[in-house]
Order: C-alpha cells, then sequence, then structure tokens
C-alpha cells in the first residue's frame, strides 16, 4: 500500500512539474508582450499583460507550494520501514496525509486566477498567453485526482495500523482517527504525539498573500513548530503575517519566484529592518533563489550577532 | 511583509498586495511611468524596497510625488463607501504610507 500512495503522490507530482512549465511558458509570453506593448505605447495590452502576470504569479506560488507539500509528504513516506512501530507508522502516514491534504487545498484556491488569466489574455487577443491554460488547467486536475487517490489509500493504511493495536499505550491513532474509532484508547502518549504532528495553517484565516502562504506551507515542515497552529490577521495588517496559537508572531521575506531581481545590499538592509521591528520571528525564505545568491545571504545572516540570529527562522537555506 | 524605504527614517511597512495596488494605480493614473512597475517585483525578491538606492534622486522624488497623488487620490475613492475587508486593509496601508513620507 505503501508503494501506491508513494506511486500516486510521485504522479501527481509530476502533473505538477508539468502544470509549472506550462504557466512559466505563459508568464514569459506575457512579459514578452508587456514588454513590446511598452515600447509601441499599446497602454491596454500593457495593462493586460502585467495584470494576467499577476494572476500568474499566484498559480506559480501555489503549485510551488502544492509541489513542495506534495514532496514532503512523499519524504515522510520514506521513514516508514518495517522497524517501525505502529505508533510511529500512524505519525508519519498522518503526516503524509496532512501533507498531501495541504496541497490539496493550495490547488483548489488556483480556479481563480487561472480564470483570470485566461479571460484577461481572451480579451487581449493574446493566444500565445491563453492557449497553456487548457492543458495547466487538465494537469492540476489530474495532480488533484492522483492527490486524492494518495490520500484516501493512506487514510485507509492509518485505520488498518489502529487495527494493530498499539502496545504502546496509543493515543495518536486515536487522535487521528476521531472518538470511537479502532484506536480510541489509552491516550497516555496523546501530548507527545501531537508534538510530533506538523505545523498546520488555519485556513479560515486570509493567507492572501501567496509568498507570505507559501512560506508559512514550508515552515509547517521544521520540526521546531509542530504542533502549532499559524493563522493570518485579518486586515487591516498589524505589522506581522502571521501568529501561531502561542501568541509569537512571525513576518516572511523573500520570494523565490522573483529571484531574478535580487539586489544583494538591498535584501540584507531588508534583514535589519524586519530585525530591527520587534516581531517574534523573521523568516527568510531563500527557496527558489539560485545557490550563490543563498550562499551570499547565509554569509551576512552568519555575520550577525547571536541574539538577532536566534529570531531568525532559515527556510530553503 | 515588505519594507519599503524612501531614504533614512522614512519607511513603510506594506504587505506586497497593498504595495502592488498602489503603484497599478498610480501607473494607470499616470502618476508613474509603466516602467516602474518592475519595482514590484524587485521589492518582492528584496524583502522590501531602497527608493533612494534603486535611481536617480530626481527619479526617487518623482517616483514618491506620483505614489502620493495616487495615494491621495485613492483614498477619496475608498472614502466614498467601500466597505470590504481589502478595502479596509488599502487604506490603512495608504494612511500609513502618507505618514511615512510626510
Amino acid at each position: 500500500v505503501l508503494d501506491e500512495i508513494r506511486t500516486a503522490a510521485e504522479t501527481a507530482r509530476d502533473e505538477l512539474d508539468n502544470a509549472d512549465r506550462l504557466v512559466r511558458q505563459a508568464d514569459e509570453a506575457a512579459e514578452q508582450l508587456e514588454c513590446s506593448s511598452t515600447d509601441h505605447g499599446w497602454a491596454g495590452l500593457n495593462r493586460a499583460m502585467g495584470l494576467v502576470r499577476e494572476e500568474l504569479d499566484k498559480v506559480l506560488a501555489a503549485i510551488d507550494a502544492a509541489h513542495s507539500a506534495t514532496a514532503l509528504g512523499i519524504g515522510q513516506l520514506s521513514e516508514i520501514t518495517a522497524e517501525t512501530s505502529s505508533n510511529e507508522v500512524a505519525v508519519h502516514l498522518s503526516q503524509v496525509r496532512d501533507r498531501l491534504d495541504s496541497a490539496r487545498r493550495e490547488l483548489a484556491a488556483l480556479e481563480d486566477p487561472i480564470a483570470a488569466a485566461r479571460d484577461l489574455a481572451i480579451q487581449a487577443n493574446a493566444p500565445v498567453v491563453d492557449d497553456p491554460m487548457d492543458p495547466t488547467e487538465r494537469g492540476i486536475a489530474a495532480a488533484d485526482r492522483s492527490l486524492e487517490a494518495a490520500m484516501s489509500l493512506a487514510e485507509t493504511e492509518l485505520r488498518a495500523v489502529a487495527s494493530w493495536g498499539d502496545p504502546l499505550g496509543g493515543g495518536y491513532v486515536a487522535d487521528v482517527l476521531g472518538p470511537g474509532s479502532a484506536g480510541d484508547h489509552a491516550n497516555v502518549r496523546r501530548d507527545k504525539a501531537l508534538e510530533l504532528r506538523p505545523a498546520q495553517l488555519d485556513t479560515s484565516t486570509p493567507f492572501t498573500e501567496p509568498a507570505e502562504r507559501a512560506t508559512a506551507v514550508r515552515l509547517a515542515d521544521d520540526p521546531r513548530f509542530a504542533g502549532r497552529v499559524f493563522s493570518a490577521p485579518p486586515p487591516p495588517d498589524p505589522g506581522y503575517d502571521w501568529v501561531d496559537d502561542l501568541g509569537r508572531t512571525y513576518d516572511a521575506m523573500g520570494d523565490g519566484t522573483k529571484a531574478k531581481y535580487l539586489r544583494l545590499p538591498s535584501f540584507t538592509r531588508s534583514i535589519d529592518h524586519h530585525l530591527n521591528k520587534g516581531n517574534d520571528f523573521t523568516v527568510i525564505d531563500l527557496t527558489g533563489y539560485s545557490r550563490e545568491q543563498i550562499t551570499a545571504i547565509t554569509n551576512y545572516v552568519n555575520t550577525l550577532p547571536a541574539e538577532k540570529q536566534s529570531t531568525i527562522v532559515r527556510v530553503g537555506f | 511583509m515588505l519594507s519599503i524605504r524612501f531614504g533614512e527614517d522614512r519607511e513603510w511597512w506594506t504587505s506586497s498586495s497593498n504595495f502592488d495596488r498602489l503603484l497599478s494605480s498610480a501607473i494607470e493614473q499616470g502618476q508613474v511611468a509603466p516602467e516602474n512597475q518592475e519595482l514590484r517585483d524587485v521589492a518582492a525578491a528584496n524583502g522590501g524596497l531602497d527608493v533612494l538606492d534603486t535611481m536617480t534622486p530626481e527619479a526617487g522624488d518623482r517616483l514618491i510625488s506620483g505614489l502620493r497623488m495616487a495615494a491621495r487620490h485613492d483614498l477619496d475613492l475608498l472614502d466614498d463607501g467601500s466597505t470590504n475587508l481589502d478595502d479596509d486593509g488599502y487604506r490603512v496601508s495608504l494612511g500609513k504610507f502618507l505618514e511615512a513620507i510626510g
């Protein structure tokens, strides 16, 4: 069954790779039209392509977040071996299921920006931008079906694990399946199991900024934040991107989809300003930046005083 | 969040979406030249923007002036009765921007 889960998740990941390639193709076409329309003074087309690219940025960020979550789920499967205890298998499977669920939530948010980009491209008579949209949607739908299949298999296997019994006292399986389930007995290790659960985004709160949302999804994989729940504040903004259930505030910076615009002195000054702002954590996300860029930023961060570094959370370094 | 810096002591903290919205609005109104559209990508990539280090002082002054005009224009429109949460956030952010640039 684990092989079947892996195969389904890998199929989803491959579909997301293809969708990402298609959207980047459309984005490049829109960028070219945006530039040429500037040269020709075609303000309407220029504006339309700017808006298309904004929508495509949202699509790329969501695909990236879904891809990351899927890859993490696949990695989590590798943690399960023949020697893994039933409690640990339950923990890993529930994390796989949660990762894949997180990926599906990202994909569910793609419908609107894809439709908006398509409409704008059609109105602007730009088939070179519109044409990749149909295969992108088909690919995302296929990825979603594969993720759904993988989740279903993980859920079934999780229930099977519960039926093995729980020599260590259990609790986690019961916690995952709910009251009255096969695993609902002796929650002796409940607290410990909860600590092992990846952090979650409270999706009832407005994680509306694509880059920050992608960073929060990635941060959820950091075991130091296991068990936490991240909530985004409603507007008007209070000066941070999200807060956890312990009341600690997080401010994110870095958007790898724009890495070609990096200017190191500006980035390092932004780090300084974020650190002086007084939030509990500054999350620096270098996912998508080049190896050389990451090295340069890492070198700068490593020179900061220890008390400053202790408030930095490194993602994608 | 983005740290948009207009000089030594002038800093505007804002979300990417509100910065994009003001910049796009300023371009649409003709207050800021279209080639400045790229600044949204520069700001996103760098966790913010040093306006006066990114361009000549004259161009920086023109940008700030254009953004100021657009912000006042948008505030006037929003004061006419929009009630959605995104507009609320944008309105507050524009207030902080105008306060930051003085």
